[in-house]
């Protein structure tokens, strides 16, 4: 099958020509569709610079080589125009902090109708309804009032969900989640595990999921890559109908590997 | 929110009592007396007596304090010592004028200074960036008087556009008024624009770094989109703080502006009336502007909670 994501080699460097740091080296991987790709790794690995670089959304002051194919397209090489029309709409991205990660001034449902209207021009009218049911979906209850609300009146597992929702608007084919559930505290983080599943089982949305949470790892993905110092050390299988997988088992699965670092200028 | 509004104009009240002691007091210590300057050097000692007596000076300072306040809570501010006209009314439409030429100010600097900021913001480390700083920095350290000086000499003087000429109210004639009011309102907008710009900049490089930013980005918002529907409200409240104090300074009367372009605003009555030791006029006439300036503070607490549904009073 064709994957739907494929990265090939890809290098990311931050700073200028004088002062590089390389922070991903040579990362190549593949999502197909429908399919949960875990990645995991220690703080500081690259893994939220892998994903971002993805939609190019990192700042100035970064430099992305290699190739990001979406569809077979090289999304590296595509205009601006043509990854604004690709962002919240074919991919979509869930980040780690929803304590932050909303406008604080904008009332829910803005915010979850921003991609609908940004990508499909609906009615209001049409907007609002579809509003109301993405609420419904990712579980919000009482969704007619929280539409009103602001950030500051949810609590940060329902202002996760609401990010869900605001990914899951223009039915994406990938969903790139960034830790969705570090910040959260655990029965909150079950419930939006539980969720982003029913979700990848119901609309075979494939995801790409970043975690450092090893059990996370072994409870959603088909398939796994470890990174360690902005390279892929391990890459295999995550087997769900064994207890407990064999590297994913051990805490120090990444200090195996020798230390490689970051380095300057190349 | 009617409580809060409430509340706060119920804590006027000691405000406006502890600046009414402190400028009542400030003026009877600075020496200089009121009746000799009003009758010159080769007044009598009788005729001096007299003067005192009528004015009531020669009564003690609680006394005279006494008096004031209990006539200004009637709304009599008093008649000049010097013109023997009524203040209050002299006041307001002095005010009047100075309100004209700080709208206009005002706005020019705002004009100039937010979009400037927000370019800079964006653009930040450019050339356009760097130029736009600079021209701050300029206007924050020029004086105003030299800004003045130099608007006049070159427009007025060598260029002739706006010939010296009296002072009328913008709703009698806007386009003379505009003509008067134009050189000594860029004049204060350049140092107000100087502010906002630099204050504008600063919260927007702030808000762009934001996560929420970064959210609005992946749902495939526009850079425009991003940056006015969702940075702008945002970097609001700092911009509106720094405008509002610096619109609120300026109804107080800009003296030396005033005093350049020969308006008759309210700085210059005061100037006037320190000059004279005209205490009535100066005692009301700075009361009045603290009352101005904290009504102003009290608007400004009151469009954050318009910008920000997290703030409630
Ligand atoms: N804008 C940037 N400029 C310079 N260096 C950066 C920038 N963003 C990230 N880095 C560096 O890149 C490296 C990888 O960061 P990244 O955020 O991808 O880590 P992470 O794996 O997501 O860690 P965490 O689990 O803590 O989120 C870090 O060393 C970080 O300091
Ligand atoms: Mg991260």
């Amino acid at each position: 099958m064709e994957p739907l994501l494929d990265i090939r080699n890809l290098h990311v460097q931050f700073g200028d020509k004088n002062d590089r740091v390389t922070v991903v080296r040579d990362i190549s991987f593949h999502v197909s569709p429908g399919e949960i790709v875990g990645i995991v790794g220690e703080s500081g690995c690259g893994k939220s610079v892998t994903s971002m670089s993805i939609l190019r959304l990192l700042g100035k002051n970064a430099k992305v080589e290699g190739e990001v194919l979406f569809r077979g397209a090289d999304l590296l090489r595509a205009s601006e125009k043509e990854m604004r029309k690709l962002r919240g709409n074919g991919i979509s991205m869930i980040f780690q902090e929803p304590m932050t990660s909303l406008n604080p001034l904008h009332t829910i449902g803005k915010q979850i109708a921003e991609p609908l209207k940004r990508h499909h021009k609906l009615p209001n009218a049409e907007v609002k309804r579809r509003v109301i049911e993405l609420l419904n979906e990712v579980g919000i209850p009482r969704a007619e009032e929280i539409y009103y609300d602001y950030p500051h009146q949810l609590s940060g597992g329902m202002r996760q969900r609401v990010m869900i929702a605001i990914a899951l608007a223009c039915e994406p084919e990938l969903i790139i989640a960034d830790e969705p559930t570090t910040a959260l505290d655990v029965t909150i983080q079950a419930q939006i595990l539980e969720l982003m599943r029913k979700i990848s089982r119901e609309r075979q949305t494939s995801f790409l999921f970043i975690t450092h949470d090893l059990g996370v790892v072994a409870e959603m993905c088909d398939r796994v890559i470890v990174m360690y110092a902005g390279q892929i050390v391990e890459h295999r299988e995550v087997d769900r109908y064994s207890p407990t997988p064999a590297i994913l088992t051990r805490p120090d699965c990444c200090s195996r590997y020798p230390i490689w670092p970051p380095t300057r200028n190349g | 929110m009617t409580r809060f509004i409430l509340k706060r104009l119920a804590g006027l009240v000691p405000i406006l009592f502890g600046i009414s002691v402190l400028v009542f007091l400030i003026l009877h210590l600075v020496p200089g007396d009121p009746v000799l300057i009003m009758l010159g050097t080769n007044a009598t000692d009788e005729s001096v007596r007299v003067l005192r007596e009528q004015l009531g000076l020669n009564q003690p300072l609680a006394v005279q304090y006494g008096k004031w306040i209990f006539h200004l809570l009637q709304g009599d501010f008093g008649t000049s010592v010097h013109t023997g006209n009524a203040i209050l009314p002299e006041i307001v439409q002095r005010f009047g004028v100075t309100l004209q030429l700080t709208v206009l100010a005002s706005l020019i600097g705002w004009i100039v200074a937010i979009p400037v900021g927000m370019v800079s913001a964006v653009k930040s480390g450019s050339v356009t960036d760097v130029t736009g700083r600079v021209a701050a920095l300029l206007g924050i350290s020029v004086p105003n008087f030299a800004v003045g000086t130099l608007l006049l000499l070159v427009f007025s003087l060598y260029i002739g556009w706006f010939p010296p000429m009296d002072f009328v109210n913008v709703w009698d004639d806007p386009a003379a008024a505009l003509q008067k009011l134009i050189l000594p309102a860029v004049t204060m907008g350049i140092v107000m624009a100087a502010g906002v710009m630099r204050m504008t900049r600063s919260t927007f490089l702030e808000t762009l770094s934001k996560d929420f930013i970064r959210t609005a980005r992946a749902k495939g918002a526009s850079e425009w989109k991003i940056l006015f529907a969702h940075a702008f409200r945002n970097s609001a409240i700092p911009i509106v703080t720094i405008a509002g104090m610096q619109f609120g300074y300026l109804l107080g009367g800009s003296v030396i502006v005033e005093q350049l372009f020969s308006i008759p605003g309210l700085g210059q009555y005061i100037l006037d009336g320190i000059h004279q030791r005209d205490y009535p006029v100066v005692q009301g006439g700075v009361l009045f502007v603290a009352l101005v300036f904290v009504l102003i503070n009290l608007a400004v607490d009151i469009v954050y909670s318009l910008i920000d549904p997290r703030i409630k009073y």
